[in-house]
């Protein structure tokens, strides 16, 4: 599976999907009606700066920084960036939002505790 | 263009940008919460890139790194990972702080509507 085109799409999603999911369950069962109002106040600034990271990839792949190893794509680009390499972006961002919101709410509820 | 210039032109003065930006409201106790994160953000992301370095799925020009690695990375792919935790932990750590101190008007239904306040756009305003 880590020869062939879908390896980095594969790679990426058998680490953030299960991740993403988890951290989506915990939110929801932490914050639970004010989960949307919540969501919605962290998954844009995920959006915007996982967008702007792939933007910024596109320079950092034309002038060489980092290449992507032969075959182990899809071969399906935006703007020369490859679509796995945007949605890595999204996906990190994503998870680190909704690790900030869930280590936001166990940092409050130890704080509760303490008298 | 180097790995450690982009990391500071697209990188760190953004963060420097969210830094000015919400100067009033950081404090070191409201950073806790990214602090705990970086942690498990290193734990997790470590492993899964090196693997894919190790694969193949992608590499590094060693003319534009310091040379500096650690296993299959070189150090500036680990100061990656930190910086765009800051980055997006910033401004989504802001808004979050902004909806949980904002009253939970949604958990009153007896009050009426004319004299409930309008928060519903100011609650997602970044």
């Amino acid at each position: 599976m880590m020869e062939t085109r879908w390896a980095y799409m594969v790679h990426l999603f058998a680490w953030a999907g299960p991740i993403l999911l988890l951290q989506l369950g915990l939110v929801v069962h932490h914050y639970r009606e004010r989960s949307g109002a919540v969501l919605r106040a962290v998954i844009p600034p995920a959006l915007v700066v996982g967008t702007y990271l792939a933007v910024a990839d596109h320079l950092a792949i034309r002038v060489g920084i980092w290449n992507f190893g032969e075959g182990r794509h899809l071969g399906v680009y935006v703007a020369g960036v490859p679509l796995e390499e945007i949605l890595f972006f999204l996906l990190t961002s994503l998870m680190v939002s909704l690790g900030l919101t869930l280590f936001t709410a166990l940092l409050s509820r130890r704080e509760a505790r303490v008298p | 263009m180097t790995y450690a210039r982009f990391l500071g032109l697209f990188v760190v003065l953004p963060i420097l940008f969210l830094v000015v930006r919400y100067r009033r409201t950081l404090s070191w106790r409201g950073l806790a919460p990214m602090g705990l994160l970086l942690v498990v953000v290193y734990a997790a992301t470590t492993p899964w890139d090196n693997l894919a370095v190790k694969w193949g799925l992608w590499g590094f020009d060693p003319e534009r790194i310091w040379g500096i690695k650690l296993w299959y990375l070189p150090l500036e792919e680990y100061l990656f990972f930190g910086l765009q935790t800051v980055l997006v932990g910033l401004w989504a750590g802001a808004r979050l702080r902004r909806v949980l101190e904002a009253p939970e008007s949604r958990r009153e239904p007896e009050v009426p509507k004319a004299t409930k306040p309008e928060l519903g756009a100011e609650e997602v305003a970044s």
